[in-house]
């Protein structure tokens, strides 16, 4: 058995011992372990032993000193996957944060380190420095140093959280605003509309409940506006001479654009089908929530920088794809989840007054809604579907009603956008799925549903909804709209394209770079996740803003 | 510790009357008989004047008859007296720096003229406090470092230039670096100078034909220093050239990096066409003003006084009043009408062309800022706060006078020189009456309206001064810096761990690999002995010459000692 | 010299030898001569008057003030005020103070040894770097996070001096230290750790199953 690997996972007594144990039958061992020294603190001078008493395990020179022993230390399993019958390890290895061949033990750092922080060795009874040695006799000093806070870390862009909510603190709010546009380039917009995970994340709720990491973000930004500072983002003197084009103006498209210009590329054209810019949060995010105006001005500070939007120009009709990757050098696709899915039930498209709820939002937004009559149903149970609800509410419809086939619980909605469609008086019925669409006259009379109780759960974890039988009931209404969920609109490509394509129809794109199989075309956001945040279709774009950086330089 | 320790601490106590201005309200008496009991106090004398020709003589010869090792003068100010009091210590034979200086004067008989008892109390404990230190005092050597003979002088405006060739005249090398594409700065845009009405082109081409003619004269346009490292005599600055960054060596740094005028966005309807500022004016003035200009308004502190800007601008009067006379020299019948504050016009010839001003028929209305005037599309209203009712001036054209504000770039300046600013932005001086042309740091002057607005006159004189303080340590071919400096007292408990280099204001710090490891070093000449790194120092390893930690804390015990 | 010289440690020490108060009058921001001593002095108070809060001393009779060499009448308002909120509190260690005389000296005993200890100094002087250039992982503090730091580091700066100082008069277990010191057990055992840890601490012998804790000489 000459190719047997084993993986030990712990360098203390018992790991080294096995380990040994392991070569002798003539396996390949590799020692993980969590520490930077193996042999753990079983000689901890410091303990009830004394120096003299210590004594060091023989076996650890014969590891060391072992061919076919390999030692991992300071590292840390990530993932464990089967593979054909084998296992596949994925192992973080830290690098020491001090040069042990340097050190004399002199004890200097241990004793000024100002961190005091509880040892983790003996799950926090005592205190240890951040400084410190894992083994005395092994030597083995290192610095833990904390990583990024869980906010930061959460937050899809890794706003440094930690620095501008203190900045606020401090008072420093224009330099806060500052922080944060190093990373993000709408602060107000998304300080008005995220769902900030950060703050789900937030360790202060053990406390009392979270910091509004949110809206301190609108906050800042509405400091700025409100002392009628007009802002500028910067771009280098040193510019780059490629092309970039940029299909879709929404906040992955934006951000993509923004970071380019950042990094000197002065020859940036968004593409955008829309005659508005923002993408989904011109169009699907109401104005009660995200003011047109205000996100005019954040779109206005990135045109600034030089970059060119082209509206009402959609790629496949208006300006033919090939165009764009022949005549610019590199090509972004951010064209989000403008889609609405069907209902799939009876009745569905025969008659008029079924209308999904991006189009719904949409058409809203851009004024070519007709006057609100009658009643509206909207079906679903995501930020969407309040969003449609809370609109079509303001637009005078009679009666509104959210039909959602889960609980209140289960509801995907931020909690306080449900709150305040009900108090607005919007008329959730939970529980309640749609089974067929009535119509006289080829118009929707309404909408027969039948009652659902929760069963068992299902792969997401949540119940699943089984119908009640004999439950079907009759909601009478002349509007219908499906909030059920987008999906990706690619008619752009051509029949025969070759790009990797999920089965949800959505780019599949390398993690690192956001870059697509086709070289010089990038994809992120909505387009590559799904339906999702915007954070987090920023992200997309600010992955892929760096990936065509380095594709562009390493041409 | 010192050899001084061996021998007896011998300390001559010099008590001053100071005419009256100490004797008069101090009980003297009591004073030299409490000196009397101090430790290590061998000998106290009284004086009228210790700073006297007589005084002086008798420190020295209580010095040498006495056998003194420690000098101490209960007086005034060490600010105006210690060099003087220090090198007659010299003279007698007496390292300068075993000598202290108590201030009785400024510090008790002056704010406690009505309280004797308490003053003269005061008085005792700071001459027991002085005392105290100086049985610690330990003999300091001065520091001598080479200059280079070379100036670098920032800004090419007229005080940049002024200088450059004062100092160039005296056979020093300069390096004159301006932003601009062109020489001249603000004389760029300037029409006439007042009083004298000479040509602003006509000056400016004469300097800067002078300044590209002159072999010692190296000029780099569309430039900027961007570090400057070192101390005086021995700076290195880097210099961001159109053909890339140099590295020169310089001796001395004159800053004449002038002001800019304000520009009144938002003000009085200003538009740059029908209300203009006294910059614009001057361009107009040159091209010849259309005859079509009949009323002509003047409002005077746009701008200034006010919140933001508190101060007053200075010089924009007179060039409210001298652009006032050249409109009426080229339209006789223009009415012209200036809205004033305060007229400010200092000096005769700015008087006398005030008052001409005023024969040529220039009327002048004051104003009230809490009633400040309003422009309207073709007139002005303004409240005559002496007639106690609104007016109406017709005017084709509003001048608004903008006060000279600070560069935008003055803290990134303050930044790379390590000099101070002030809370408009101007650069400070060393002192306003002691060194106004010189900053705290050494070897680094400035001249013009980097300070304040100043006229072309005294951007001139500035200029000129500047360069005469700044050829002074070039001539002398070395600099003699005050020992008072931090000195790394404690050399094996330094760590080298750089807290105090990062902190260090003068960039005096370094940190130096020796053969015991990393450790600092002190470069005496930019040291200016503030002393943040020896608060700061966890090692206690630097210290303060004649400020050390046992001098200091023996004059604080000196104080807490229960009478 | 410049208000920057100012060591905490001797302020302390002042104080320890019956200062009753202290007000150190700088320049303003900005205007200083020696261009930031200024903002060091005003952070080496601040650190110090929290030190002196946390042990009981009123901490205003340490104070920071600003003015200019023109302002002749801000001085004495500054130089009055000052002297009738000292003359309020009478003496140190009396009713002005939560703490009394004599436990009050050694208590600032304890802050002079902390202010004059590397951690605090260390920490001060990384102040600026820290709120301005950042650490080396360029992660800049903002004075919130740093002052929040700082308290931190105070309280547990001052309750290992103390236990220090008591350890010097002799061995001792945990509980001894915690009655003597009046802080929680857990706590002391927590600095015994540490202090064992960095070798400053060290095992002395077992009495009756309680382990006694000995001072180790340290090299100078």
């Amino acid at each position: 058995m000459d190719d047997k690997t084993v993986l030990i996972v712990g360098g203390g007594l018992d790991g080294v011992r096995t380990a040994l144990e392991q070569v002798e039958t003539g396996a390949q061992v590799t020692i993980v372990e969590k520490f930077p020294t193996l042999g753990a603190e079983r000689i901890p001078r410091d303990r009830l032993i004394r120096p003299e008493q210590a004594f060091i395990n023989p076996d650890l020179e014969k590891v060391r000193d072992h061919n076919n022993i390999r030692i991992l230390t300071y590292s840390d399993i990530k993932k464990i996957n089967r593979d054909n019958g084998k296992l596949r390890v994925r192992i973080l290895k830290h690098s020491l944060r001090v040069d042990n061949s340097k050190c004399n033990d002199c004890k200097a750092c241990i004793q000024v380190c100002p961190v005091n922080m509880f040892d983790d060795f003996d799950e926090g009874l005592g205190f240890r420095t951040a400084v410190d040695f894992c083994n005395l006799a092994t030597g083995g000093y290192n610095i833990y140093k904390e990583d990024m806070p869980v906010c930061q870390e959460t937050c899809p862009v890794n706003l440094d959280i930690r620095a501008y909510v203190g900045l606020i603190a401090d008072g420093k709010h224009l330099e806060s605003l500052a922080k944060i546009r190093e990373r993000l380039p709408l602060p107000g917009s998304i300080g008005r509309i995220c769902p900030h995970p950060c703050e789900t994340a937030c360790n202060r709720q053990y406390l009392d409940e979270p910091i509004s990491i949110c809206f301190l973000k609108r906050f800042v930004s509405d400091v700025e506006l409100s002392q009628e500072i007009e802002p500028v983002y910067e771009t280098p003197e040193h510019k780059y001479p490629e092309k970039i084009a940029i299909v879709g103006a929404g906040p992955a498209g934006l951000t993509c654009a923004h970071d380019l210009a950042r990094l000197g590329y002065e020859h940036i054209k968004i593409f955008e089908s829309l005659p508005v810019p923002g993408g989904y949060l011109w169009v699907g995010i109401p104005e009660y929530r995200l003011p047109k105006k205000l996100l005019q001005r954040e779109v206005d500070l990135i045109c600034n920088m030089g970059v060119e939007i082209q509206y009402n120009t959609r790629i496949g009709k208006d300006v033919a794809f090939e165009n764009l990757t022949n005549d610019y050098d590199a090509l972004f696709i951010g064209i989000g989840c403008h889609m609405g899915l069907k209902l799939r039930v009876p009745g569905e498209d025969d008659y008029e007054g079924i209308v999904d709820c991006v189009t719904f939002l949409r058409e809203q937004a851009l004024g070519n809604l007709p006057k609100a009559k009658g009643k509206l149903i909207v079906i679903g149970g995501g930020n969407a579907a309040i969003d449609s609800a809370r609109v079509g509410w303001r637009m005078g419809f009679d009666k509104v009603y959210i039909l959602y086939r889960r609980t209140k619980k289960e509801m995907p909605a931020n909690s306080w956008e449900i709150d305040a469609a009900e108090h607005e008086g919007v008329i959730l019925q939970y529980l309640a799925a749609p089974v067929e669409i009535l119509g006289e006259n080829g118009k929707v009379t309404g909408m027969k549903c039948i009652k659902m109780e929760l069963g068992e759960p299902d792969d997401s974890g949540r119940r699943r909804p089984v119908p009640i039988e004999g439950s079907e009931y009759i909601i009478d209404a002349e509007t219908i709209v499906p909030a059920i969920s987008q999906g990706t609109d690619l008619r752009f490509l051509d029949e025969g394209h070759d790009f990797d394509l999920s089965r949800w129809n959505t780019f599949l794109i390398d993690e690192e770079t956001g870059a697509t199989n086709i070289p010089g075309v990038f994809a992120g956001g909505d387009v590559v996740t799904g339906p999702d945040i915007a954070i987090r279709a920023i992200a997309g774009g600010k992955r892929a803003a760096v990936g065509i950086h380095e594709y562009l330089r390493s041409k | 510790m010192p050899e001084n320790n061996d021998q007896d601490i011998r300390i001559g106590v010099f008590i001053c009357h100071c005419g009256s201005n100490i004797a008069g309200y101090l009980d003297m008496e009591a004073l030299s008989d409490y000196a009397q009991t101090l430790p290590n106090v061998t000998f106290v004398q009284r004086n009228l004047y210790s700073c006297s020709e007589g005084g002086i003589n008798e420190i020295k010869k209580g010095i040498k008859e006495q056998n003194l090792n420690r000098v101490v003068v209960a007086s005034c100010t060490p600010r105006t007296h210690e060099p003087l009091f220090r090198s007659s210590c010299e003279e007698a034979g007496l390292n300068p720096y075993l000598f202290e200086m108590v201030n009785i004067r400024d510090q008790c008989s002056w704010v406690h003229m009505r309280e004797q008892e308490d003053g003269t109390a005061k008085a005792k404990d700071l001459i027991r406090m002085g005392i105290a230190k100086a049985a610690l005092l330990e003999p300091q050597e001065s520091i001598m470092s080479e200059v280079c003979a070379r100036a670098l002088v920032i800004g090419g405006g007229i005080a940049g230039m002024t200088a450059s060739t004062a100092l160039a005249r005296r056979g020093y090398e300069v390096v004159l670096v301006e932003k601009e594409e062109n020489l001249g700065g603000m004389l760029n845009h300037l029409n006439k100078l007042g009083p004298t009405m000479t040509d602003a082109g006509d000056l400016m081409e004469e300097k800067i034909q002078e300044i590209v003619q002159h072999a010692k004269i190296t000029v780099f346009t569309q430039s900027r220093v961007t570090a400057v490292q070192g101390f005086i005599g021995k700076f290195e600055a880097d210099i961001e050239t159109q053909s890339g960054v140099k590295k020169i060596d310089i001796g001395v740094i004159l800053m004449a990096t002038g002001g800019r005028a304000f520009v009144p966005e938002g003000l009085y309807g200003y538009d740059g066409q029908r209300v203009i500022t006294q910059l614009e004016m001057e361009q107009l003035l040159k091209n010849g003003l259309n005859s079509d200009i009949k009323n002509v308004v003047m409002i005077q502190c746009v701008g200034s006084r006010n919140q933001e800007r508190p101060y007053c601008s200075r010089i924009c009067c007179q060039i409210a009043v001298k652009n006032a006379i050249l409109i009426k020299d080229q339209i006789p019948d223009a009415t012209i009408s200036i809205l004033y504050r305060d007229m400010q016009m200092y000096g005769v010839e700015n008087e006398e062309m005030f008052r001409d001003s005023k024969a040529k028929g220039v009327r002048y209305i004051h104003y009230d800022p809490a009633r400040s005037p309003q422009t309207e599309s073709d007139q002005v209203r303004v409240y005559h706060s002496l007639l106690g009712r609104e007016m109406a001036l017709p005017a084709d054209l509003v001048v608004l006078s903008t006060p000279i504000v600070a560069p935008e770039d003055a803290d990134v300046t303050s930044q790379l020189l390590r000099v101070p600013v002030d809370e408009n932005g101007f650069f400070l001086e060393g002192h306003v009456k002691l060194k106004p042309l010189d900053f705290a740091t050494d070897g680094v002057f400035l001249c013009g309206s980097a300070r304040f607005p100043a006229n072309i006159r005294e951007v001139i004189a500035q200029g000129l001064g500047a360069a005469s303080r700044a050829s002074i340590p070039m001539s002398k071919g070395s600099v003699v810096v005050e020992p008072i400096i931090s000195v790394l007292a404690d050399e094996d408990a330094c760590r080298g761990c750089g807290l105090c280099v990062a902190l260090c204001p003068y960039g005096a710090l370094e940190i130096r690999h020796t053969e015991k490891g990393r450790k600092v070093h002190v470069i005496d000449v930019a040291c200016k002995g503030c002393g943040v790194c020896a608060a700061t120092c966890y090692q206690h390893a630097l210290t303060i010459n004649s400020y050390t930690d046992q001098q200091l804390e023996a004059q604080i015990d000196a104080f807490l000692i229960e009478d | 010299m410049c208000t920057g010289r100012i060591d905490p440690a001797m302020v302390a020490r002042a104080f320890q030898k019956r200062l009753d108060g202290l007000m150190v009058v700088g320049c303003y921001f900005g205007d200083c001569h020696y261009i930031s001593g200024n903002v060091q002095a005003k952070a080496k108070i601040d650190t110090t008057r929290k030190l002196f809060k946390h042990i009981g001393v009123n901490e205003e009779r340490l104070a920071f003030r600003q003015c200019s060499s023109g302002e002749a009448s801000v001085f004495v308002k500054l130089v009055t005020e000052f002297d009738e909120k000292i003359r309020s509190l009478g003496p140190l260690g009396g009713d002005g103070d939560r703490v009394k005389a004599p436990e009050i000296f050694g208590k600032l005993e304890a802050a002079e040894a902390v202010l004059a200890g590397e951690k605090i100094r260390w920490v001060m002087g990384k102040r600026t770097p820290f709120l301005e250039t950042g650490n080396i992982y360029g992660e800049i503090f903002t004075e919130h996070e740093f002052n929040r730091a700082m308290d931190m580091i105070i309280v547990e700066e001052i309750e290992v001096q103390e236990i220090l100082a008591k350890l010097k008069e002799g061995a001792r277990s945990v509980k001894d230290l915690a009655g003597d010191l009046a802080i929680p057990s857990e706590r002391v055992f927590r600095y015994i750790t540490a202090l064992k840890r960095k070798g400053m601490v060290a095992l002395d012998n077992v009495a009756d199953r309680s382990p006694i804790f000995q001072l180790v000489p340290q090299e100078v």
